[in-house]
């Protein structure tokens, strides 16, 4: 029973060492502070061009082209081309079977021989006097008829065969090997690629801006999204009845002749500076940076000496960037744009770019 | 439950000796009975249900509208009203806490309901079904009314299911087959997948082409969904037979939707989808997805039907994942973010070793203390005690949990000291040369009364707390009365059933006398308490001597406690130790997913550097689901982001938050970032500071002239309204004029712009098999689109014979709404959150919050008020301040009962203030808040100081019937009764060691009102009790004379 001796002593240790051990952990206290200064993102004002370019869809069409046809009556002997074949000037394109017209010129041919001939023989007669002057011109009328019969007769043989009159590609195949076709009906439609046209429809209050010589840009969708520059050649009169939107047209070079009619573009154009709303000098805004106060009037945050500071702003519509800011903030100063819902007035804040 | 003890026990009172003789007389039965409980314990710790705590109803649910395109302040017009009314109507609804919020197209409205609804299943049936009436009251552009019932389900297991190379439908179908197999597990219940991402069919339609082609995208998902559709075709009857007729389905690949024809011409040539529109299967642009240490994944919960064991449960399910890992591609990875059950168990297991530590403790002081005989038997009663007591548990369906457990290491100090006042007795009795029979007899008897009232007083004084708790720390408290109960009652039958036996069997000797003997005779040297009982009749002579000095001493030092008390800060409900915590990111309101999983991104890189870190599971535009009971998720959004951060240790967690919050709270500028420690509290902010009132300007102004001077107050962060930014919406403006030129009518815009410029409409599906991907129609500015995209729009005219851009009859200008209404019960609200610096008192800066406030010139029409911590704390002080007050109430009634003394009991109230001191002082030095487990700590307090008090003074009394005067009577009981008190204090004290040691936020501050509080506690019972006792009866005009009543009639 030695060890109560040591009893108290243990116990006494042990409670001492129980203290101390605890209090290393309790009795230590938090210094309250200040929260530290916001980090907010700003953004230096400037004043920007509006982009106020407008978009509109269009559609190629073709440029100048032509339905070619005919001139002669006949059977198609041979068309030499099918539908999307590219063709050079003068190239043939298709023809009749031309026997009774090579017939008829050979007559005409043989005419003609035989008029010549009587007019060498007349000749020598006149040259001597010993023809009446009514005779001779009679046969100077014959022979020139021979000739015009004889270079029509072959002409009609040449009108008998069709060729390319511009270079472009056939559109269109309106007539079949052996069909016998009238002169002016469209056998085959050529549309010559050089220059197409782009048509897009503007609404009413936007046509009056669409003067001849306006440039815009033209996104072909088919070619990947490929921008070519055209300018406005022509602006409707009327309105299309549906859509209450004018017609109106553009040139656009075509050289390698990848744009094909009936393609869907987008045709944006820049404003002019005089005539479309496009505001110049204007303060842009991204959205989120503009709010509304208690009392219905928009607001932006400031960074102002490493403080926040409210400023009301009028605000003049939306945009593809942001909001147009039409007065209370001037180029220069930091818009804060991120960090709005931790500050109030006079917060302090340490502003990142 | 434990009523059944409390009933035993009384029945021998009736024949006081009958119990203890019984015991004597049965002891083979008794000892066989032991044996057999015992046994029984040891089988109930092994298979009782274990718990980390008692299973929390949270009551609450969510009703969820969406009507697209609607402005909040529309929402809260048109839809919020309705439903509240509805929500309103029933009476189960707390409508207090209730609140609700509207965003852009969506509604939420948290239902909480009554803390004194127990089973909530009734309710929401009921209420689901008159939620169909209510919808069509509701505008038709409602979309969907969802009432989530199960918002409170709490997941026991969140498993990842990561890869790199297999696709989110690959995983999908891995995660089916792990769910097949946890399904055959008995004690799993819901399973949810979330992070699923599906495959679609986009249908991409270049609304030019449409119009080139005169359709429009109406007539084509028309088209598209007539083609999808499928119905019973009829079928062919005959007399004998009926064959059903199938159509087979027209589409079933992407090929064949690029083939459908869509238009065909008089002439034969026809119109393909393929033509017109681009289609191609695709992972939609995902609104939230998860991914877990930056791999993509999807995520299982398991929650765990109730009632079973859900360390079990984890080992059954450990076993499936281990077969499933072995069958799944190397690639495919499973990974636990949130393990309930280890958690548990490792809880259970340290608390279990807190336990077996505690024991050792009290065991070793026992030993210490007394004679080897005397200690060795009340040693030994407290694993009989504890076994027995299991036993009972399991049988009464009380599982282990932390606070069952906290319960038995509580009670260690009084389970030895019912056995030691029996046995002290018992030695004193022999030494005055009583035979072993009797004195046992006599033991038995003697204090029996005083300490069945002792113990009844203990347990019946924390019963309070289950009758004026509400909610959650109700189902936090309702095991602990009743496990104390048990506890106690078992060790007084203990006590007098078997301990009698022992002593009777083991101690022959008069110990005490023959120690004395020893050291007088100096065959001994010293002996402990016979030195402690030389200091402390000196001491006890003096204050008898000084008694005006001595109760003087006590009161100063009484209030300067009960002062030191109540300045002590408040935090009722601790946090919580986890090895794990959540962070929280909030972006503005109309943040796209894609900032905010940069945000997320980036946020994730810096914490996975960190060697502390284990895993990250990020939650993309959603939440996390439940996996604390009191960590309520937020509302997803594509403006948040969260984490599931596990690191290596509990310690570790709190370095890493210490590290990091105050570094990265604001360090994106554009979002709030919340390190959230896991916590008790079921306070989604702890500081909510709640503006209401009619006026919204009025509101708007007033909270933002609060968050401007919050904002100045140290130890406040991340200051913020519920408002949040306003979202800037793009608001057409159709000229009216123009617009009917064109025919075009506002419907007709709506739906064009809706199917334009949304995410994708679906029209039909298409099966491979058993995985149904839908097809939607998209355009070009689904994804991706700006204010003059939307200008340019080419909207269809006449049937899409002809389009006129938007611009041309509609103006598109920016629109301000709020970013979110809130309401509380039906009041317009805002509210601003803030939170508090790490390791600063939350209550304080609230309390410094409403300073400033006051200070303010609030308007009329608007109230302010608190929520967060405070609110929580505020709302469940007063019940504690109740069940105490009641308890007091108990005890004096207990104590008037025992004495039929009114100015006793009294006495005895009053010096239960003689706690605090203790209480005080040991907070002081441990730096304890005052949180709900430090009362049960003073109330426990209070019942081993009214046990010691009526042990002392029964003795007294008894000392007075034989003869003795009052003073003599009550200045010889408190020598006597000094050993047992001194030893049971000495017990009580050393079982908390481990407690207080352990550090634990729940339970220190209980076991450190309990280290401190009980010598301090013990040494007033020793002087103070005394020496006020025999002032108050030396005014009785009886004081000299011995009571007139015999004690036993005063109890039945």
């Amino acid at each position: 029973m030695k060890n109560y001796i040591k009893t108290p002593v243990i116990i006494a240790a042990l409670g001492a060492v129980v203290l101390l051990g605890f209090n290393s952990c309790g009795l230590k206290k938090e210094k309250i502070t200040a929260a530290p200064p916001v980090k907010v993102e700003v953004m230096a004002v400037s004043s920007s061009d509006v982009s106020n370019t407008r978009t509109y869809s269009g559609t190629i069409e073709s440029g100048d082209g032509s339905e070619v046809s005919f001139s002669v009556p006949g059977t198609i002997r041979n068309i030499y081309v099918s539908p999307g074949q590219k063709v050079t000037k003068g190239q043939l394109l298709a023809d009749l079977n031309s026997e009774s017209l090579v017939n008829a010129a050979n007559i005409a041919d043989a005419t003609l021989a035989e008029a010549k001939d009587a007019y060498a023989r007349l000749k020598k007669l006149h040259d001597a006097n010993a023809l009446p002057d009514i005779q001779w011109t009679e046969m100077q009328t014959k022979l020139t008829q021979a000739e015009n019969s004889a270079a029509m007769a072959h002409r009609a043989v040449n009108d008998a065969r069709i060729y390319a009159p511009v270079s472009g590609i056939i559109a269109e195949k309106t007539a079949d090997v052996g069909q016998t076709v009238v002169p002016a009906v469209p056998v085959l439609k050529i549309v010559a690629l050089g220059d197409v046209k782009v048509s897009i429809s503007v609404p009413e209050n936007e046509i009056a801006a669409m003067k001849p010589g306006r440039e815009a840009s033209v996104a072909i969708d088919a070619l990947d999204g490929e921008t070519r520059q055209a300018v406005l050649t022509e602006q409707g009169v009327v309105a299309n009845p549906l859509s209450r939107a004018y017609d109106v047209k553009f040139r656009i070079s075509n050289a390698d002749g990848t744009l094909l009619p009936g393609m869907l573009c987008s045709v944006k154009l820049a404003p002019v500076e005089s005539s479309e709303s496009g505001e110049q000098g204007s303060i842009v805004l991204p959205p989120q940076a503009v709010l509304l106060s208690a009392d219905n009037r928009n607001f932006v945050w400031l960074s102002n000496g490493g403080k926040a500071q409210m400023r009301y702003v009028e605000q003049g519509g939306l945009t593809a960037d942001g909001i147009i800011i039409s007065s209370g903030i001037n180029p220069g100063d930091s818009v804060i744009i991120a960090g709005m819902q931790k500050i109030s007035n006079g917060t302090e804040i340490i502003a990142a770019e | 439950m434990a009523s059944q003890d409390t009933n035993q026990a009384p029945k021998p009172l009736q024949k006081p000796a009958g119990i203890v003789v019984a015991g004597l007389k049965y002891r083979r039965i008794v000892i066989l009975l032991s044996v057999v409980l015992i046994a029984f314990g040891i089988y109930a710790l092994i298979n009782m249900d274990k718990n980390e705590f008692p299973s929390f109803t949270i009551r609450e649910g969510v009703v969820a509208a969406v009507y697209p395109g609607a402005t909040p302040e529309q929402m809260e017009q048109e839809v919020l009203k309705p439903l509240e009314d509805y929500v309103f109507s029933y009476k189960e609804v707390n409508k207090k806490t209730t609140y609700s919020q509207c965003s852009d197209g969506m509604v939420m409205i948290f239902v909480e309901l009554d803390d004194n609804v127990q089973d909530a299943t009734p309710f929401w049936n009921e209420f689901k079904l008159g939620m169909d009436a209510v919808k069509l009251k509701l505008p038709s552009g409602v979309l969907a009314v969802e009432t989530i019932s199960n918002f409170g389900d709490t997941s026991s297991l969140l498993i990842t299911m990561q890869s790199d190379q297999k696709t989110y439908r690959e995983l999908g179908q891995y995660m089916d087959d792990l769910r097949d197999r946890l399904r055959t597990i008995e004690s799993v219940g819901t399973m949810d997948v979330y992070g699923k991402q599906g495959e679609q069919i986009a249908v991409t339609l270049d609304p030019e082409k449409l119009t080139h082609y005169a359709l429009n995208e109406k007539t084509l998902g028309a088209l598209l969904l007539s083609k999808g559709f499928q119905t019973t075709g009829g079928s062919l009857r005959s007399d004998y037979y009926t064959q059903p007729i199938h159509v087979e389905r027209s589409i079933n690949s992407v090929y064949d939707l690029e083939q459908m024809i869509i238009m065909s011409l008089p002439d034969g040539s026809v119109v393909r989808l393929g033509d017109v529109a681009k289609v191609e299967k695709e992972y939609a642009d995902p609104t939230s997805y998860i991914t877990n240490n930056g791999t993509k994944c999807i995520l299982l919960s398991v929650q765990m039907k109730d009632g079973y064991n859900i360390v079990e449960m984890g080992r059954e399910v450990n076993k499936q994942l281990d077969a499933f890992n072995s069958e799944i591609p190397a690639d495919v990875t499973l990974y636990k973010i949130t393990d309930q059950p280890t958690v548990v168990n490792s809880s259970v297991n340290d608390f279990l070793r807190e336990l077996v530590i505690a024991i050792v403790a009290v065991v070793i002081v026992i030993m210490f203390l007394l004679p080897f005989k005397v200690a060795l038997i009340a040693a030994s009663t407290i694993p009989i005690a504890i076994f027995i007591s299991l036993g009972l548990f399991y049988m009464f369906g009380i599982e282990l949990n932390t606070v069952t457990l906290a319960c038995l290491i509580l009670s260690l100090g009084m389970i030895v000291d019912n056995s030691v006042v029996i046995i002290d007795d018992y030695v004193e009795l022999i030494s005055e040369g009583m035979d072993h029979k009797s004195a046992t007899l006599r033991s038995g008897t003697e204090f029996l009364k005083a300490i069945f009232s002792a113990t009844l007083a203990i347990s019946i004084t924390f019963f309070p707390f289950l009758l004026t708790m509400t909610g959650m720390f109700r189902d936090f408290l309702t095991d602990f009365p009743w496990a104390l109960t048990i506890i106690l009652m078992v060790s007084l039958i203990v006590a007098e059933l078997l301990v009698p036996f022992l002593q009777y069997k083991l101690i022959k000797q008069p110990i005490y006398k023959q120690e004395q003997e020893a050291i007088a005779s100096g065959k001994k040297k010293f002996s402990f308490f016979v030195s402690l009982q030389k200091v402390y009749n000196k001491l006890i002579t003096v204050c008898f001597k000084y008694p005006k000095t001595t109760l003087i001493v006590s009161v100063v030092v009484t209030v300067g406690g009960i002062l030191l008390f109540v300045t002590r800060p408040f935090k009722l409900m601790p946090i919580a130790e986890r090895n794990q915590f959540a962070v929280e990111i909030f972006l503005p309101t109309g943040t796209s997913v894609k900032r905010t999983s940069e945000v997320a991104d980036s946020l994730e890189a810096i914490l996975a550097k960190d060697d502390r870190v284990v895993s990250i599971a990020s939650f993309h535009g959603c939440s996390s689901p439940r996996f604390q009971a009191t960590y309520a998720p937020q509302v997803g959004g594509p403006n948040f982001a969260q984490f599931i951060v596990n690191t290596k240790s509990d310690e570790a967690t709190i370095e890493v938050l210490n590290e990091y919050t105050d570094a990265y709270e604001t360090y994106f500028p554009d979002a709030i970032v919340r390190f959230k420690q896991l916590s008790y509290s079921n306070a989604a902010y702890p500081i909510e500071i709640r503006v209401s009132g009619n006026d919204f300007a009025q509101l708007q102004q007033v909270s933002d002239s609060i968050m401007a001077r919050m904002r100045q107050i140290d130890g406040l962060r991340c200051v913020r309204s519920s408002l949040d930014n306003p979202l800037v919406a793009a608001n057409v403006v159709p000229n009216s004029v123009q617009a009917s030129r064109l025919g075009q009518t506002n419907l007709g815009v709506e739906a064009t712009l809706a199917m334009r410029y949304s995410t994708g409409v679906p029209v039909a599906t298409v099966w491979e098999g058993d995985y149904g991907i839908p097809v939607v129609l998209k355009t070009p500015t689904s994804d991706d689109a700006s204010a003059s995209d939307l200008l340019d729009e080419p909207m269809p005219v006449a049937l899409g014979a002809s389009s006129a851009p938007l611009r041309q009859f509609a103006d598109v200008e920016p629109q301000w709404n709020h970013g979110q209404l809130s309401h509380r019960n039906g009041i317009p609200e805002i509210s601003i959150m803030a939170e508090v610096q790490r390791n600063v008192n939350v209550i304080d800066r609230t309390e410094a919050v409403m300073d400033v406030i006051d200070s303010m010139d609030i308007p009329d029409g608007v109230t302010i008020s608190r929520g967060g911590d405070w609110d929580n704390s505020m709302t469940i002080l007063p019940q504690i301040m109740e069940a105490l007050a009641i308890a007091v109430v108990i005890i004096f009634f207990i104590i008037l009962f025992h004495y039929a003394q009114i100015n006793t009991a009294v006495l005895m109230v009053l010096s239960l203030l003689l706690c605090i001191p203790g209480a005080g002082i040991g907070m002081l030095i441990q730096g304890t808040n005052i949180s709900l487990t430090c009362v049960l700590g003073i109330v426990s307090l209070m019942g081993i100081l009214v046990r010691n008090a009526i042990v002392l003074l029964d003795y007294a009394e008894e000392l007075r019937n034989q003869g003795a005067t009052l003073k003599d009577a009550i200045f010889q009981a408190s020598q006597r009764r000094m050993r047992p008190i001194f030893l049971t204090s000495a017990a009580a004290t050393m079982g908390v060691v481990p407690m207080v040691i352990g550090g634990s936020a729940l339970w220190q501050p209980m076991g450190v009102v309990i280290f401190y509080g009980t010598p301090i506690t013990m040494i007033f019972i020793l002087t103070t009790i005394p020496v006020a006792y025999w002032k108050m009866k030396a005014r009785n005009k009886g004081a000299n004379s011995p009571l007139d009543e015999p004690l036993e009639t005063h109890m039945i």
